[in-house]
């Protein structure tokens, strides 16, 4: 659950204090509000946390096998504004002397234990806020590590002494080391499944659920799926014997790792809570893979286990996530870098069009109203520098166009493209064919210049590679899709696209990811090669 | 004083704009000269002149958007291009839009021939001054 930050009222004009006064209470309901809601919501997971830590606390022992509402707390903390901190401290403490007393916990012990508990939460989130910006703690390496280190390690590490400590001293159980080891790992494990899930969740699930494909959520499903059939069969239905081999327990760790790499980090938390929890659930009934007649040193095993698993899975899921980041960014990159190229040479070919182009033109008039007799060798020498200046402008033109062709924008995409092929069919010895569809309207910028570009680097790698003696060219609309198609009878290529056309394709399918379009290669050896592209144009 | 034909002229650069007018207000009224195409179409709807006289390339709005605005409102204004550029695409549009087409560089012989022709109702259009050097 996400709560949004109040608005500061902005100052109306003097003299309308009453407005100022409405404003000043309605924001300041606002905040209140936020502050309740926030109490209110954490006060329960905490609450409910504690209830199921106590569900999933042995028979007689004092120490439970997986304790939920430290990592709640620490991963509320890790979400909320600092400036709300205090609030959910303070709306723990009822939750908390509640569920415990419930529980039939002696008051001292559990006040003890709120100190341990809310010191875990706060030690544990305190040291990843200073060390890590919360925006980003669990999509690198470095704020997982930092997590793991501090969070899950270091702060049930700390506080254990004290919970053990208050066991012993409030004579509420004995056996300081065994109880300290029990509260350590059953915070750890916790803490390592609990917080990444609720904060990940939190952040990233609505945004997911509406951009995901359906393809990708039913892939999600089954995972699921998969995961909770496997964690019942391996840790419910197996029953601890000689005959069993206990490499099974290992069964989930395809599953695990198919969440940690399709899924991230996001995936894999809650596919290991769901095992930690089954898992656990299963052994404190005494079924399961470990074969050991003490309930304690079942649970610690697969605490052990649990542990041992989820920290390099989470790790992988990171790398696997930053790695998706950095593509991401190079894709970006590559992409502004077209942009950026092709803002230049319109810059370049409008400054040579207007500036250039024109003034030369204002030459040639002035040459033309000289009052010259015919037939005067000065006469011969003005038609000469005429010429000249005529070349000038020319060259001036084509380079303008070579750059950025200009029919493009005042013409539309099926003029600039016939005058390629036009080009094409005059400078090379190519018989080429032009199908341009005179239905299509004029289309967005962006992608008209896509086209045009690709049309341009299809056709340059025909001339360059293909030895082809004909090229057709052509660009049609059908049902809100364009479809154009470059092809030629030429040789054609076997084996990777990518070599041939080079770094030609790549900047292609990089200005069409913008655009959702798509490009296809289709050669045979002997048998030419066609372009094919495909890009949506809603319909005006 | 003989009633002479009103014009508007668009040329987004400045020199060419004054050196178009020096040459059309001997014989023409110039109604307007401006810079753009979308002023352009302005301009022709505000004093519905006979005649425009446009060049191609200009900012906000091109020289041939511009005249299918104006064909598309209606306005009976006769329309001759006047621009530096010289492919076929642009003369074919022209010619579509039953409009005139003048090479710049041969505006001093050209332009006033081409208006006569486009007001006569005939299409004119500048024969190019050489064949593309390859």
């Amino acid at each position: 659950m996400q709560f949004g930050h109040a608005h500061s009222p902005s100052l109306p004009s003097p003299g309308s204090s009453i407005q100022f006064r409405i404003e000043l209470k309605e924001t300041l309901n606002r905040l209140a509000f936020q502050k309740i809601a926030w109490g209110l919501v954490v006060a329960a997971a905490y609450y409910a946390g504690t209830k199921l830590g106590f569900a999933l606390t042995p028979e007689g022992h004092r120490i439970a096998t997986l304790w939920p509402p430290n990592a709640i707390l620490l991963a509320a903390l890790l979400v909320a504004p600092y400036r709300l901190w205090w609030v959910l401290l303070l709306a723990v403490l009822p939750a908390h002397l509640l569920a415990q007393v419930r529980a039939g916990v002696p008051m001292a012990t559990a006040c003890g234990w709120f100190v341990g508990n809310v010191g875990e939460a706060v030690l544990g989130a305190a040291c990843v806020r200073r060390l890590v910006r919360t925006s980003n703690i669990f999509d690198n390496i470095r704020g997982v590590v930092v997590f793991m280190v501090f969070g899950a390690i270091a702060a049930p590490l700390v506080t254990s002494f004290v919970d053990a400590f208050t066991v012993v001293s409030t004579g509420w159980g004995q056996g300081y080391w065994m109880l300290w080891t029990s509260r350590l790992f059953s915070n750890v494990l916790a803490e390592l499944v609990l917080v990444p899930t609720i904060v990940i969740w939190c952040s990233n699930a609505p945004v997911w659920m509406r951009n995901s494909a359906p393809t990708r959520r039913l892939e999600g499903a089954v995972l699921a799926v998969g995961i909770l059939a496997v964690s019942t069969l391996v840790f419910g239905t197996l029953h601890a014997s000689p005959n069993v081999v206990p490499a099974l327990v290992y069964l989930p760790l395809p599953l695990l790792l198919w969440a940690s790499l399709r899924f991230g980090l996001g995936g894999l938390s809650p596919s290991l809570l769901v095992i930690a929890f089954i898992s656990i659930w299963n052994a404190m009934a005494g079924r399961g893979p470990f074969t050991s007649p003490s309930l304690e040193n079942n649970v610690l095993s697969l605490q052990v286990l649990l542990c041992t698993v989820a920290i390099p899975l989470m790790l992988l899921a990171t790398v696997m996530a930053e790695r998706h980041r950095t593509e991401e960014s190079l894709r970006e990159v590559s992409r502004k870098l077209i942009y950026a190229q092709e803002q230049e040479r319109e810059r370049i070919a409008r400054e040579l069009h207007d500036d250039i182009g024109q003034q030369l033109v204002l030459v040639e008039l002035g040459l033309n109203q000289f009052p010259i007799e015919a037939d005067t060798p000065l006469a011969a020498h003005v038609t000469d520098l005429r010429k000249q200046i005529a070349e000038i402008s020319h060259s001036a033109r084509d380079l303008s166009h070579g750059l950025h062709p200009s029919q493009l924008d005042h013409l539309g995409l099926g003029a600039a493209v016939r005058r390629l092929c036009d080009e094409v069919a005059h400078n090379t010895p190519l018989a080429v064919e032009c199908n341009v569809d005179n239905t299509i309207g004029s289309l967005p910028r962006d992608l008209s210049l896509c086209l045009y570009r690709i049309v341009q680097e299809a056709l340059q790698n025909v001339v360059k590679h293909s030895g082809a003696s004909e090229v057709i060219v052509s660009l049609k609309q059908n049902s809100g899709l364009i479809v154009l198609q470059v092809a030629d009878n030429g040789a054609g290529f076997a084996g990777q696209e990518s070599q041939v056309a080079g770094l030609g394709l790549m900047g292609m399918r990089e200005r069409l990811r913008p655009l959702k379009g798509e490009i296809r290669i289709i050669s045979q050896p002997g048998s030419g090669t066609k372009v094919e592209v495909k890009v949506p144009v809603l319909a005006i | 004083m003989t009633t002479e034909q009103g014009v508007v002229l668009a040329d987004d650069h400045r020199a060419m704009l004054t050196e178009v007018r020096t040459l059309l207000q001997t014989r023409f009224n110039v109604l307007a000269a401006v810079e753009n195409g979308l002023l352009a179409v302005e301009a022709v709807a505000k004093f519905k002149p006979e005649l425009a006289v446009l060049d191609v390339a200009m900012p906000q709005m091109s020289g041939i958007t511009a005249a299918h605005e104006i064909r598309r409102l209606g306005l009976p204004t006769k329309i001759v291009f006047l621009t530096i550029q010289a492919d076929p695409e642009y003369i074919q549009a022209a010619q579509d839009l039953g409009a005139g087409y003048v090479s710049k560089s041969r505006m001093h012989s050209d332009l006033l021939l081409a208006i006569d022709e486009t007001l006569a109702g005939r299409a004119f259009v500048s024969p190019l001054l050489m064949e593309p050097l390859r």
